[in-house]
């Protein structure tokens, strides 16, 4: 695993520069995203820029666009406007260079349900332009380390939950991303596994990768992320590093200081506790 | 291992539990089959049930409704639909109300209701295995659980909206008009002959989906697959010429044989009790339909307590550069992943793999789909058949070649990939794999079927003709699939899998070969045919260039529809 945390990525940047050495500062630019479903605007004018070597959680309710503005980072939605940069370079739909230096793990996870673990990750990492060789090392130590070994002859639709997302970051991160983009990647997983999923992702950030991340687990995102934005109806409501808080600091929003996360969350989103009569 | 056998005994009790452990493993097999004939009817006339039944009932038809309204047209061509299917049942009653009123006066009643019931029976089988019984797609099993019913409560729900679907209210009509016709002639009472043809449909249900959770069953496994679509060919191809064969060497006795037989039935049954002049005899008739009835309610629910055959691996390690993999090699790095993951896809899906192994048989079937056409008409019948091959062989597959993904299509969104290769390498699979039918059917055809001299046109034209269409329907299927895409549920083997799009284009397909063959059959001479033999070289060179403008064109028609066509196939509750 140290291999595909750590080491330069040659496979996804045969012709340019490692992640370590990249001239671009900038990992994500995003200029005026703006997504709308018929009348409802689910990401509205959107604007945010994240250096490279973070890892990034990007928080907010249900609904608030969290989804939808990862869609459109990874090249599954089309935005109606604005611009998106990844790694210095234009991003679409279409960016098939770009989607080579990125990893996902979407909402949904995308799995093919039929397929076997193995024969799914192999298929990805095909599709990334690995050798066969590579693909059969990395296959197998991946099944390995993340406890599927055993599991391996069955077909994906009879993993569970945990199981699925756990071949979904397998998935993602089999061709060594520049990027990752992780929507809710903890979410099922067991605790276990979240340790090393995490330990993983501080390893990824600290070899000069970059890490954007959903989630509602929000002490998660306190211990892990270095950066944080929340979103809330379409715009980002509030945004700031989340480390001072280990160090007995507080996080500033609107002239008020907040001791947790989740007490900033819960003033920007609103906090709601109704009760209901007949429970 | 060790197994624990347990025999629940009760008076009215019919089941047998076989519980089986597995010691030291936590792959625990149980099978639940705690229906029994006492908690069916207690459960039946619970009032809380009645209340779920009737709820559920509602919500299949606002299911049906809402389905319906989600696209442009479809509302009109639901009300289309259930016009012509009312109109059709109007037309089946008024027929065999008249059967009834005409057979009576030649004194032959019973044994023609016997044989018109018998042929209702074979229909609704019939009918139902290429359309469904409609009821495990609404409500499956598994989607039933979440609702306050215990497992007989899902069996009854299940089967019992099942029987509520439009295809048997068709037939009831056609069995009820026969019953008013008798009734009218003065044979048998309308109060005895309803609920002949109540109990007489239950059972034809009861067949059916006892009858599909065989093929449901069998189809879990690539050995009972292939021993099912050898039957089919065998049936097909062997079946008719054996029938046809007895009739014309013991005419009488065969038709005796087979009347005799049929008075054992469920139409013999329905028969006796619907002509009844008796009380004996409606009794008697009432006594076989119960007991059939209860015989296969009691196959049904031993067939559906089994446990699904796993879809595990045979090996216990990972096998690397399977016939998959060295295929997709073949087609080197931008197509080769792709188009493996498809063959897998799609060799795993039972419908596919049935719909795949059965289709070549269309070809031995050129005198059933048109009879009465001479020896001159074998040409333009062989062509007529292996054009309709081309259409509807694996017509799940092509013309929805997402179908089957689900939420996995989101996946050729994130891959570095143009989404339309996605859609090449699915076509392209879909072209080889009913590459290889077309040539299992001409084998057959070559084996089975042909029984004149052959010459090296006639070779050229069947095989231009069959990969012509094969191109032809391959490239409307790359078209059916962006532009009218239908989510499927990969283990379901039952109901129409095509959309709206699909069919139009598979009947189509069906309809001008076949009205083209009826009309030109007597005009046009096998020998003018063979005279013009490079006329279908030119039709296989339009269809591939065809196919190669399509793949060509595709990708800018895609743009458009992608966002769509990734939400309906992952599902919006998946979004």
């Amino acid at each position: 695993m140290d291999t595909i945390l750590e080491a330069p990525n040659r496979e996804a940047s045969r012709d340019r520069e490692g992640p370590g050495e990249t001239s671009h500062s900038l990992a994500i630019s995003v200029e005026n995203l703006t997504k709308l479903y018929g009348d409802v605007t689910a990401v509205d004018n959107l604007s945010f820029d994240l250096p490279t070597g973070r890892l990034f959680g990007f928080l907010g309710p249900n609904g608030a666009g969290k989804s939808t503005t990862i869609g459109c980072l990874t090249g599954l939605i089309d935005p109606n406007s604005g611009t998106i940069n990844l790694l210095g370079e234009q991003f679409t739909s279409d960016s098939t260079e770009l989607k080579r230096r990125i990893g996902v793990m979407p909402e949904g996870l995308a799995l093919f349900d039929h397929l076997y673990a193995h024969e799914f990750l192999a298929f990805n990492a095909r599709m990334y332009g690995l050798d066969e060789q590579t693909v059969r090392g990395r296959v197998e130590e991946l099944l390995t380390v993340l406890g599927l070994n055993s599991a391996h002859h069955k077909r994906l639709a009879q993993f569970s939950t945990g199981m699925r997302k756990k071949v979904a970051f397998a998935a993602a991160i089999i061709h060594r991303p520049e990027i990752l983009f992780l929507d809710e990647p903890f979410e099922s997983i067991d605790p276990a596994g979240v340790a090393m999923l995490k330990d993983w992702l501080r390893r990824f950030v600290a070899g000069g990768r970059t890490v954007f991340m959903t989630t509602h687990v929000l002490e998660t995102v306190e211990r892990l992320c270095d950066d944080v934005a929340i979103i809330k109806a379409g715009h980002i409501a509030w945004r700031g590093d989340v480390g001072r808080l280990a160090n007995g600091g507080t996080l500033e929003c609107n002239g008020q200081q907040f001791t947790t996360l989740e007490a900033l969350f819960l003033h920007l989103v609103g906090e709601r506790y109704e009760h209901l009569e007949w429970l | 291992m060790f197994r624990y056998f347990r025999l629940f005994r009760h008076p009215l009790s019919l089941h047998l539990s076989v519980i089986t452990f597995k010691c030291g493993s936590t792959n625990q097999l149980s099978q639940r089959n705690f229906i029994t004939l006492e908690s069916f009817w207690k459960n039946l006339l619970r009032p809380d049930f009645l209340w779920h039944f009737w709820t559920l009932v509602r919500l299949r038809y606002r299911l049906i409704w809402a389905h319906a309204r989600t696209g442009n047209g479809r509302i009109a061509l639901f009300f289309v639909l259930y016009l012509l299917g009312g109109l059709l049942a109007l037309f089946i009653s008024f027929g065999g109300f008249g059967l009834a009123y005409g057979m009576v006066g030649n004194g032959q009643g019973e044994s023609v209701a016997r044989w018109v019931l018998a042929s209702l029976f074979i229909n609704g089988i019939g009918l139902s295995l290429l359309f469904g019984l409609g009821s495990r797609e609404a409500f499956s099993e598994d989607s039933l659980r979440r609702y306050p019913l215990n497992s007989q409560e899902r069996f009854i729900v299940r089967h019992a909206i099942g029987l509520l679907d439009p295809i048997w209210l068709i037939l009831v009509a056609g069995a009820f008009g026969l019953a008013i016709g008798f009734a009218r002639a003065g044979y048998g009472s309308i109060l005895i002959g309803f609920p002949a043809v109540f109990l007489f449909i239950i059972a034809n249900y009861l067949m059916t989906a006892v009858i599909l959770s065989i093929v449901g069953i069998m189809m879990q496994t690539r050995t009972g697959s292939a021993l099912l679509g050898t039957a089919v060919i065998l049936l097909v191809s062997f079946g008719p010429l054996a029938i046809a064969s007895l009739i014309t060497t013991r005419r009488l006795e065969v038709w005796q044989a087979f009347d005799h037989l049929l008075q054992l039935t469920p139409p013999g049954a329905a028969a006796a009790i619907i002509v009844s002049d008796g009380a004996a005899r409606v009794l008697g008739g009432a006594f076989l339909l119960f007991l059939w009835s209860l015989i296969l309610v009691y196959a049904l629910i031993k067939l559906e307590g089994r446990p699904r055959a796993s879809q595990t691996a045979a090996s216990g390690s990972i096998i690397w550069n399977d016939f998959y993999d060295q295929f997709g090699n073949l087609l080197g790095g931008k197509y080769g992943p792709l188009v493996s993951k498809s063959l897998r896809y799609h060799l795993r899906c039972n419908f596919i793999r049935f719909s795949l192994i059965t289709s070549p048989i269309i070809v031995l079937m050129g005198k059933v789909l048109f009879p009465g056409q001479g020896p001159e008409s074998f040409l333009l019948i062989s062509l007529a058949i292996f054009f309709m091959l081309s259409s509807a062989t694996g017509a799940a597959l092509m013309f929805n070649l997402f179908g089957y993904d689900s939420a996995g299509i989101r996946r050729y969104g994130i891959l570095p990939i143009p989404f339309a290769d996605a859609l090449r390498a699915g076509s392209l699979a879909s072209l080889f794999l009913r590459a290889i039918a077309v040539f299992v059917a001409f084998a057959l055809w070559l084996i089975f079927y042909t029984t004149r001299a052959l010459n090296w046109q006639m070779v050229i034209m069947i095989l231009s003709v069959a990969f012509g269409s094969l191109f032809l329907f391959n490239a409307l299927g790359l078209w059916t699939s962006v532009f009218s895409p239908k989510r499927l549920d990969f283990d379901a083997m039952l109901n129409n899998r095509l959309s709206f799009g699909a069919n139009v284009v598979v009947i189509v397909g069906i309809l001008i070969p076949f009205w083209g063959t009826m009309v030109l059959a007597h005009r046009i001479g096998q020998s003018v045919l063979l005279r013009f033999w490079w006329i279908a070289c030119l039709i296989l060179i339009f269809c591939i260039g065809f196919y190669a403008l399509l793949q060509w064109v595709i990708e800018r028609l895609l743009k458009s529809r992608r966002e769509r066509l990734i939400n309906l196939v992952a599902g919006a509750s998946d979004k």
